[in-house]
């Protein structure tokens, strides 16, 4: 699994000059109106059997209240290697934009969202979306407090 | 010093404290419905590994179950999209409610904790935790200081209004105010991690990944009960490696959905199970006890802040404050009085005023208030008398006080404050001197006893202490006034100025301290002056500071203050206000004057007075009850030129308020003095006051003295005389 990330570092020192091999990817994630506060959201990428390959996101900025992004934490550590941002409130939605090598896109890698709230659920994997140019424009659905999520690219 | 740690935080802090005490008061009333209505968990609770399996066979999705506080077992679960809360039984796992978190209950908790407003409002949360501490302790420390000792807060409390409401509720509501601000300043502590929480390293381990097996069969779930449980977290279904989490009340634990092996398992840190306590006690979750008495501290704390904003106003708006005080530990003098209606606090303040206006410092407080010790080389007491010689309320605690001094020994001065128509004139004044004397202390100034606050007499006294210390003292009366009220003179009608006794009855309004402010709000606050017939007005004309007194003939509900001001030749005040156009304004401040009115018990009123003495007189007439007797004596000097308040006199008469109208007129043939008219119905007068008729006299001296021969000539036959009818109460004067 770990292949096309590892022959990606080893080839990437020396393609360098000519490469492009990533491309920015925005991602849409939309809140179901719960009615409570807002939410901590981990947007990450992993494979198929969820382990971690790149942090996108992290909305919440109380470092201690990310261990209840459960899914993201738990290989992270909660060190976090994408952009960071404000908790995102019920029934809204929340655009983020982040180059992603083109070496995982098309490649069997999908998009996760852990969600939390304060007092109330922690949601490991709230949402997930693969990571391939078909799914543009097909949002998927979320099972806690995730409504949809959309890529596109 | 105690008291503006007090003061200070409750004045600007009242309504953010009320609202967060208010919400307090329901989440806590929620709280003890919730524990009344608990289920009984019964001891033969199914293994959790049992439950477990139970609740997800009935329940799809199931992230978190939880044992609350009162002993429910509530399951979190993804329904729709979205997360709901259930209840279940704790034996069969099916459901039994929804747990419905209301919009309102939660709009409350935010407001609680947040302010609905994210980091700074817990900042003001925490902050008004602390500010809720501040005021429980200082309050405590100020009930203990001012009724001496702990064991005094037992008992039941003098006063009365607002104090007493501020009080009461105070010692009832003050331990779990102390223990709501507390846990409170914890958490807020904990919420911004100035105090670690105490949770354990959040290391994560993952799971064997194999495929999970039935709950019960896990060994890691079959050692914790469910009394035990707080929350236990299920696996995420889509991640093989995610461990069960379970927290109880002594450890943290991640099992293995797959072999049931306990992966880790984290005990409790002391700083844990501090939060935790802490977070109980405030939340008095699942506690019936503990919740109904916090919900009724909170309700207190809610009248406590709105009933300590109207006392801090008050006194602010009546200017009471006073102005420099030292404190004790660098006073030169102390300053002390002991007032029972607040006319003594008005001359100490005056006192204090002319003191640190010539350099010295000066701790001005009341007799209770007496330090245990102090460097202040001089001790001034002034002490009004309640009653037959007993303490007045701000000094009723004095004499322990005294036995508990332990400074050396400063040098002494007493005034004492009475009225000589009470048989232990200045007696309270004189039961200090000697308890002083007695401790040892030095009078270096002979005691001066005061007659109904003449301010004559206390700048004589002034004047004395000022040659004692190489001082030069001048008392302003007038700025003490200044702090008081503004009067617009709104109508003026005029007597007597035919027969060379010009005399103008004079009306004003009150001018409100702050404009802008309703007027019935300004009456409750107590920003007008309240007043009844027979109160007097102090009134200074500018640039003289002696004050002059004026009896008052309405009453404060009528929105008017009336006085009768006699022009005497030369004088400066009665020149000042007879002077006066309507649209003037002057200053002025109300002395009330409970000695001088009728006793409501009387059987018969007999009122008598001369010239303008006829003020208060016919403010008792007004108030009279229908159905009294009220006869009215007075003289004038021509009934075509200073028959003060005719025409309502005889509509009073007219209508039998007024039972019977004797007047006398002195520039008429044939006329006299109003105590020929007492000596003409001396055997009327003697059967009514045989029968217990009240007497009130209001005028000059010499009208007074002829009055009173006449009487005693009256009552003689009844073997009676004027002081034991000033002793009952069934004679007062007001006489100048």
């Amino acid at each position: 699994m770990k292949k096309p990330i590892l022959a990606l570092a080893l080839t990437l020192p020396f393609l360098a000059p000519v490469m492009a091999e990533a491309r920015p990817v925005r991602i849409t994630t939309t809140l179901n109106a719960y009615g409570g506060d807002g939410a901590y959201l981990a947007i990450y990428v992993t494979d198929k059997a969820g382990k971690l390959q790149q942090t996108i996101h992290i909305a919440g900025g109380k470092a201690k209240y990310h261990k209840h992004l459960a899914g993201w934490f738990r290989q992270s550590g909660g060190r976090i290697d994408g952009t960071t941002g404000a908790s995102v409130g019920a029934g809204k939605t929340l655009t983020v934009s982040a180059e992603i090598a083109d070496a995982l896109i098309d490649a069997g890698f999908e998009i996760r969202v852990d969600s939390a709230v304060e007092k109330e659920s922690d949601v490991p994997a709230d949402a997930r979306i693969p990571l391939a140019k078909g799914n543009v424009g097909t949002p998927a659905a979320g099972r806690g407090y995730v409504k949809s999520i959309a890529i596109s690219m | 010093m105690l008291r503006q740690w007090h003061a200070l935080p409750g004045l600007f802090l009242a309504l953010l404290l009320a609202i967060t005490a208010g919400t307090g008061a329901i989440l806590a009333g929620q709280a003890a419905l919730d524990a009344a209505t608990a289920p009984v968990v019964t001891a033969e609770a199914l293994p959790l590994g049992q439950l477990t399996q139970r609740i997800t066979g009935e329940i799809a999705s199931v992230e978190k179950i939880t044992r609350t506080p009162s002993g429910r077992v509530r399951v979190t679960h993804l329904e729709n999209g979205r997360p709901h809360s259930v209840f279940v039984d704790a034996t069969s796992g099916k459901m039994i409610a929804v747990d419905t978190a209301s919009p309102s209950m939660r709009f409350i908790t935010n407001l609680h904790r947040a302010w609905l407003n994210g980091d700074g409002g817990r900042l003001v949360a925490g902050l008004l935790a602390l500010a809720m501490l501040v005021l429980g302790i200082t309050g405590l420390l100020m009930l203990r200081r001012s009724f001496g000792g702990w064991a005094a807060l037992l008992q039941p409390f003098r006063g009365s209004g607002m104090r007493r409401w501020h009080l009461e509720l105070g010692r009832i509501a003050v331990a779990g105010l102390l223990l709501s601000s507390v846990t409170g300043l914890h958490m807020s502590l904990v919420g911004f991690e100035i105090v670690p929480d105490g949770a354990s390293p959040d290391i994560f381990v993952s799971a064997s990944g194999e495929a999970a097996r039935p709950f019960e069969q896990l060994e890691g779930l079959a050692t914790v009960s469910l009394a035990d449980l707080r929350e236990m977290t299920l696996p995420d279904p889509a991640d093989a490696s995610d461990p069960i989490l379970i927290r109880t009340h002594d450890f943290t634990r991640l099992v293995d959905p797959a072999t049931g092996q306990i992966l880790r398992e984290d005990r409790h840190s002391f700083l844990w199970h501090v939060r935790d306590i802490a977070y109980r006690l405030h939340t008095a979750e699942g506690m019936l006890g503990l919740a109904m008495a916090l919900a009724i501290s909170a309700v207190g704390g809610v009248i406590l802040s709105l009933t300590g904003l109207v006392i801090g106003l008050k006194k602010r708006l009546s200017g009471s404050q006073i102005r420099a005080n030292a404190p004790v530990a660098t006073a030169e003098i102390l300053l002390l009085y002991g007032s029972e209606g607040g006319t003594t606090i008005r001359f100490a303040k005056a006192l204090h005023q002319a003191l640190v206006a010539a350099g010295r410092r000066v701790h001005l407080a009341s007799m209770n208030d007496l330090p245990r010790q102090s460097p202040a080389n001089m001790m001034i007491l002034l002490a009004a008398t309640a009653g037959n010689g007993e303490a007045p309320a701000s000094a009723s605690r004095f004499f322990e006080k005294l036995g508990q001094w332990q400074g050396s020994l400063p040098e002494l001065a007493v005034v004492g404050f009475g009225d000589r128509q009470f048989p232990d004139f200045c007696g309270y004044a004189n039961a200090i001197e000697a308890a002083c004397r007695a401790r040892g202390l030095q009078l270096v100034l002979p005691t001066e006893r005061i007659d109904r606050q003449s301010v004559e007499a206390f700048s004589g006294w002034t004047q004395r202490l000022a040659a004692h210390l190489g001082l030069s003292l001048a008392l302003s009366f007038d700025a003490a006034a200044r702090a008081g009220q503004r009067f617009r003179l709104v109508a003026r009608e005029d007597f007597g100025a035919e027969v060379q006794a010009p005399t103008a009855v004079l009306r004003f309004r009150p001018v409100p301290h702050f404009r802008w402010l309703p007027e019935r709000l300004q009456a409750a606050l107590g920003g007008l002056p309240r007043f009844e017939p027979g109160d007097l007005v102090a009134i200074a004309p500018p640039d003289d500071a002696r004050l002059r007194f004026y009896s008052i003939a309405s009453s404060s509900s009528s929105g008017e203050l009336e006085i009768c001001v006699r022009h005497q030749p030369g004088g400066a005040c009665s020149g000042y206000l007879c002077g006066l156009m309507p649209g003037a304004e002057i200053t002025a401040a109300i002395r009330a004057n409970p000695a001088f009115r009728p006793d409501e018990k009387a059987p018969s009123l007999i009122l008598i007075g001369a010239g303008a003495g006829i003020a208060p007189l016919v403010g008792f007439v007004r108030l009279a009850r229908a159905g009294r007797p009220v006869h009215l004596y007075w003289g004038g000097r021509h009934p075509r030129s200073d028959f003060l308040f005719r025409d309502e006199l005889e509509a009073a008469r007219n209508e039998g308020r007024l039972t019977r109208l004797r007047t006398i007129f002195s520039r008429i043939t044939g006329g006299g003095y109003v105590q020929d008219l007492i000596a003409q119905d001396a055997a009327e007068l003697r059967a009514m006051i045989a029968a217990g008729g009240q007497i009130l006299i209001c005028g000059g001296c010499d009208m007074a003295e002829g009055v009173r021969q006449s009487l005693l000539a009256a009552l003689a036959p009844l073997g009676l005389d004027l002081s034991t009818l000033r002793q009952s109460g069934r004679l007062l004067e007001d006489v100048y």
